[in-house]
């Protein structure tokens, strides 16, 4: 009686046609289409780029080493010899912020995916558990990471840990996994009353394939905004740490040193203090306008047919 | 009693979309007496929301009415500035409902609150009398809701809108938009989110107005259903056009366009299972790739060499008060559509 | 020759409401939403059993739970002779591949993320992932996208650039992936253009004779179900009030609500004014049903009895069954 839908597809039917998704170089030059047509995800994106860039090849780009010392030239203004001046011990400002990004690209990147993975990964878990056990421990364990102050918790474990990047990272992702957290688990929330949602579940899949496939990626927009903001804010705290001696020792070359090193010397050469504080501030700007790009380029609703 | 209270004519309108230019009304032209119910029937993207929206100039920044009129009592809407449709058309004279009661009211204030408001408003151009009061106003509120038919009105006045069901909400609604000089009352898909039992309610109380009251009304919906209850005259549109415009029982009993025909065999009405349903083969046409001709052509059962070549059909009177744009029908005499 | 697919026996489904420490606190106490209670339906296998009723009467929860999405409180649900209600996860995940269910929102059901492809696909990877091969599986995509009338390349597009009446079809196409035996469609043609409606119901009407599936039809469009269906029930604050062969209920309508609902659909009939019965008032709140029989509150035909007694479903004969006390003398 059954009848089956089945070789009713006739013959000559090309392998070609018989894809479910479209095909990636495709797929790509349609989301670099609509990324590139918001023209700040675009400057973004050549910033972030620019910085990895710089951090990756900091040895060949930047003119002198990060220590070496020009001690005639101490306390220079721009310069040809010297593009951004140099500082108190004479060394190259412009070489120092390029070796300076590497700090900066590392703990934006390592703190901020950590953090945001923990956080996600826990968010969703408890809110798809709404009510049960695994739920109220997680909103618990959030809620006691989020009662402290953010910097003051990060300054005690690296403290207690000890000043090294790794710790620092460590460290500031510790502090800000729960504010992931509470936006995945609010998202969750939402996105596991979807139609889609239940539709999986009457299929009969497993509660982990629908996290994964069905709930993830759907609450994932919100998570990338607050991930490009708080890349740039990691950035801030790890000059904010270093400017308190707990961050990068000296003398690596990091943003946030140079800065607390510049601000000594604030009235006499404004340079030290000047360039350090223009490069955090391009880099949280073009953090931002890249997670944006990010965004557009993860959601199927935004790309151009 | 036939005087006409709204007539709209060779109405044209664009939306502008960047490089797109969008044909969303053309040529529509129509007129519309006191105290009758025209209802506009439609599928989604046809223009008939669109209509209305023009009608009470909410349309978006996007929109460009390039010809036309549209004459109520008298003055064209097209030439009266901003400041003089809030002043005397929008809210006073001419009142729109929407699909959406739920979204419509504002859910941390009172109903009671949210009434006064509009009463407020409505009185504040008037020339007439003094300044009502605070008291007035209450007791204005609570008549209206007593006219909509809510049960109650003095104590329900003082609920929020969450504590109203979907056809109160649209019931508090029709009472907003009723001031005392109303005469054009604009419904978009106003009962189409309500349930069978209650839509009917809403209906009666729709109609009851218009006949004691006479208020005109243009009532918009998808629903042939509904229309063929409520609306005196019927105007069936496709893709910015009017197809076919006459009284309820012409168009619905002896349709002369095939789209209006074919939309009526599409319904599982009567019809009895295992009786498969008429179904229009194709899409509705984006606005802005109309196809040449007749724009229903590619569609069309019976579409001949003439509707693809030709200018779009005009729309044309075929039989008194029953107007109809189709070329195979004004060509070559009155067709039976039979699918077989 | 009509064996029952399933039979739902005594089946109640209950919302709690105000669980929570506040409203302890508040002594505002628990409130109880009847969404399905006490309801009994055989639907024959290979026949379209049409449910109606208003929102809030229960018939969307009826549908849920009857795949577990909402657990029952009590009641039977037996498909072939199991009991759904008692399955662990292992059958469950069996009775789900024989049972589909197709939701209101065309494009709610649709996550936005994947291609119409990837969602046709995913049953299919489920249950034949172990067995068949990626280009196979694309291969009975390309089939169901056929069966539904789709062109096979609509597979690579995402649901936002679907039309309402596509992705209603996308929907439907998951629905028979698996050669289901059972189908729940959940109001399959709201939101859609007539046209578009009239091509889905057609198109699921193919199917139905094509692959011997039962439809439970839950919707509140009369005309629809009459025209679908070939048994019927009328739901009113989650319980059954008239059941029977459609036919039948559409020419008896032996309950007053049924009378009501059937003489309020709008009906297409030129030059012919008919007769409307209105019923005053709205539909009571699920939390605090009214005792008695439920409907009294709006009944045009209420006397003393419906409010101190529920009626029964009384037998009129010819499987129709309605629960009125003015059936019964």
């Amino acid at each position: 009686m059954k009848t089956q839908i089945k070789n009713k597809s006739e013959t000559g039917e090309g392998p070609a046609l018989l894809s479910l998704k479209r095909k990636w170089p495709d797929k790509l030059r349609v989301i670099f289409r609509s990324v590139i047509k918001v023209k700040g995800a675009l400057w973004g994106g050549i910033f972030v780029l620019l910085m990895i860039l710089s951090a990756i090849g900091a040895q060949w780009i930047s003119p002198y080493g990060p220590n070496a010392q020009d001690i005639v030239n101490r306390f220079a203004g721009p310069s040809i010899k010297h593009l951004l001046g140099t500082d108190y011990l004479g060394r190259d400002i412009l070489s120092r912020i390029i070796y300076g990004s590497r700090i900066a690209v590392i703990v934006a990147f390592g703190a901020v995916s950590l953090s945001s993975i923990v956080g996600v990964f826990l968010g969703v878990m408890g809110g798809y558990n709404e009510g049960k056990k695994i739920d109220y421990f997680i909103i618990w364990l959030f809620d006691i990471v989020r009662s402290f102050p953010q910097i003051i918790l990060a300054l005690a474990i690296v403290a207690v840990m000890g000043p090294s990047l790794f710790n620092v990272v460590l460290a500031l992702a510790f502090t800000a996994f729960p504010f992931y957290g509470r936006v995945a688990r609010a998202q969750t929330l939402s996105v596991k009353e979807a139609d889609y949602v239940k539709a999986a579940e009457a299929m009969g899949l497993k509660p982990l394939t629908i996290i994964l496939r069905h709930i993830t990626p759907n609450i994932l927009a919100p998570v990338i905004v607050c991930l490009g903001m708080d890349m740039a804010t990691m950035i801030i705290w790890v000059s904010g740490l270093s400017f308190l001696g707990l961050g990068v020792r000296p003398p690596t070359a990091s943003w946030g040193t140079m800065l607390r090193n510049g601000y000594k010397y604030i009235q006499t050469s404004v340079w030290m203090l000047l360039w350090p504080a223009l490069a955090i501030a391009v880099a949280m700007i073009a953090f931002s306008l890249f997670s944006e790009g990010l965004r557009i380029a993860l959601d199927p609703k935004e790309w151009e047919r | 009693m036939s005087e006409p209270l709204l007539e709209v004519s060779n109405l044209t309108l664009n939306y502008n979309l960047g490089s797109r230019k969008i044909r969303a009304l053309d040529k529509v032209s129509f007129s519309l007496n006191r105290g009758e119910v025209l209802g506009v029937a439609g599928e989604s993207g046809c223009g008939k929301s669109t209509l209305g929206l023009a009608i009470i100039r909410l349309l978006p920044r996007v929109a460009e009415i390039k010809r036309g009129e549209i004459i109520f009592e008298g003055t064209d809407l097209l030439k009266l500035s901003e400041e003089q449709m809030d002043r005397n058309i929008r809210g006073r004279k001419v009142t729109m409902i929407f699909q959406n009661p739920q979204n419509a009211l504002n859910p941390v204030f009172r109903i009671e609150t949210q009434m006064m408001d509009i009463l407020r408003i409505q009185n504040k151009h008037k020339l007439s009398g003094t300044r009502k009061r605070r008291r007035d106003f209450k007791q204005e509120a609570i008549e209206r809701l007593k006219v909509t038919g809510i049960a109650d009105p003095e104590a329900r006045i003082s609920n929020y809108p969450f504590e109203f069901s979907g056809g109160m909400k649209q019931r508090v609604m029709i009472g907003m938009a009723l001031s005392s000089g109303t005469s054009l009352l604009l419904a978009d898909e106003a009962t189409t989110s309500l349930d069978v039992t209650i839509e009917a309610q809403i209906n009666r109380l729709i109609t009851d107005l218009a006949s004691q009251y006479g208020t005109s009304v243009l009532y918009i919906s998808h629903n042939l259903g509904v229309l063929s209850e409520v609306a005196d005259h019927i105007m069936i549109m496709y893709a910015g056009r009017v197809f076919e415009m006459g009284r309820t029982d012409d168009v619905f009993g002896s349709p002369r366009h095939p789209y209006s025909a074919a939309l009526l065999k599409s319904l599982p009405g009567r019809r009895t299972r295992r009786n498969r349903l008429l179904s229009i083969s194709g899409f509705v046409p984006p606005l802005d790739r109309l196809p040449p001709g007749c724009s229903f052509h590619p569609r069309c059962h019976f579409a001949k060499e003439m509707c693809r070549q030709k200018q779009t059909p005009p729309l044309i009177e075929v039989s008194k008060g029953h107007w109809s744009a189709c070329l195979l029908d004004q060509k070559r005499g009155r067709q039976k559509w039979q699918w077989i | 020759m009509a064996v029952d697919l399933i039979q739902i026996k005594n089946l109640k489904a209950y919302f709690f409401q105000g669980k929570g420490i506040l409203s302890k606190i508040f002594g505002q106490g628990l409130k109880i939403i009847h969404a399905v209670d006490g309801i009994n339906l055989n639907i024959k296998k290979g026949r379209t059993f049409g449910l109606v009723g208003e929102s809030g009467s229960g018939k969307s929860t009826l549908g849920n739970t009857i795949f577990r999405l909402v657990e029952p409180l009590e009641g039977e649900i037996l498909f072939q002779g199991s009991d759904v209600v008692k399955m662990n996860q292992t059958e469950l995940r069996k009775f789900r591949q024989k049972a589909q269910l197709i939701f209101q929102d065309q494009f709610g059901c649709l996550n936005p993320r994947m291609s119409s492809g990837q969602i046709i696909a995913e049953p299919l990877m489920m249950h034949h992932g172990q067995q068949k091969s990626q280009q196979e599986i694309a291969q009975d995509v390309a089939d169901l996208l056929r069966a539904v009338n789709l062109d096979p390349e609509a597979s690579v597009k995402f649901p936002h650039e679907l039309s309402g009446g596509q992705a209603r079809r996308i929907g439907v196409a998951r629905a028979i992936a698996l050669n289901p035996d059972f189908i729940v469609a959940d109001e399959p043609t709201s939101g859609l253009d007539i046209s578009t409606a009239a091509t889905i119901l057609n198109l699921m009407q193919d199917l139905q004779e094509k692959m011997d599936i039962t439809y439970l039809w839950i919707s509140h469009n009369m005309n629809q179900v009459r025209y679908m269906s070939d048994d019927m029930a009328v739901m009113y604050l989650g319980k059954v009030v008239e059941t029977g062969p459609t036919g039948e209920v559409f020419d008896q309508r032996a309950h007053p609500y049924t009378r009501a609902l059937i003489s309020a659909v709008p009906q297409v009939f030129p030059g012919k004014k008919k007769e409307t019965i209105f019923l005053e008032g709205e539909i009571p709140s699920p939390i605090n049903p009214p005792s008695g029989c439920r409907f009294r509150t709006r009944c045009p035909q209420v006397f003393k009895r419906c409010e101190e007694e529920e009626p029964p479903l009384i037998d009129l004969g010819g499987e129709h069954f309605c629960a009125c006390h003015l059936h019964d003398r």
